[in-house]
């Protein structure tokens, strides 16, 4: 029990970073967990070298997804574009740090699932573990 | 089936007086206020707890409830809730189960830091 909402969790629930939205967009997507409706939004710009200079996400849903979505987008920044597309879901899951259900774990890979939609230009399939 | 129904209806009344022991903290109960108004079936809330952040924790705790739009999307856009949690009662369940709902949310509220 103890380890399944940590603190941090809870505080990115709550506190989400780069939440809103870019002025200047260069890459986008939006795609929502029909099963519980959460819905995430991430918007990227780049720079020059094609990497992330900076990002923003919007959004609804419950603290695993909004949390998972906001630990991620502090990690990409600075990061290549096709990097940002190969980012897996271990590595996610590694970042959320708690274990996470069958039953929950679209919720965990839903932010991954927009941001690799917004570099791959082109909506991505689910990780394997959230199919 | 008489029994049944007497059944559900006093666990339901004794579930909707023991959730709003909880009100003041944030828990908002739907739907209508008498248990005679109702089935065995009541849908709630919890403070800024997500219906399936609450039910996750509820199933940690061992009480099984359903979160979700539970087949009312339309409505649950229309009121502006982004899902809910939802007990139901049948013969085999007790007033201890609703006791063990009781200790579950308030285990919820100490997770989520709710005063």
């Amino acid at each position: 029990m103890d380890d399944f909402y940590k603190e941090y969790i809870l505080d990115h629930y709550r506190n989400p970073r780069n939440f809103g939205h870019l002025e200047k967009v260069d890459a986008s997507a939006e795609d929502l967990n029909p099963l519980c409706g959460d819905t995430i939004k991430m918007e990227l710009a780049l720079d020059d070298d094609g990497r992330v200079r900076d990002v923003k996400f919007s959004g609804k849903g419950c603290a695993i997804s909004q949390a998972s979505a906001s630990m991620l987008t502090e990690s990409i920044k600075g990061m290549r574009l096709e990097d940002v597309a190969r980012l897996s879901q271990e590595a996610v899951l590694e970042n959320v740090g708690i274990g996470i259900s069958p039953t929950r774990m679209k919720c965990a890979m839903l932010g991954l699932k927009v941001l690799k939609s917004a570099a791959l230009g082109e909506m991505a399939s689910w990780p394997d573990e959230a199919r | 089936m008489d029994w049944i129904r007497a059944h559900d209806l006093r666990l339901t009344a004794y579930a909707l007086d023991a959730l709003r022991t909880l009100s003041s903290r944030g828990l908002a109960v739907y739907g209508p206020a008498r248990a005679e108004d109702r089935g065995g079936v009541i849908s709630f809330n919890f403070a800024d707890i997500h219906a399936h952040d609450l039910a996750s924790i509820l199933d940690i705790e061992g009480v099984c409830v359903r979160a979700g739009h539970h087949c009312t999307m339309p409505l649950m856009e229309k009121m502006g809730w982004p899902a809910t949690a939802r007990a139901s009662f049948y013969l085999y369940n007790t007033e201890e189960d609703i006791d063990a709902l009781i200790l579950a949310l308030e285990k919820a509220a100490t997770v989520f830091g709710i005063a």
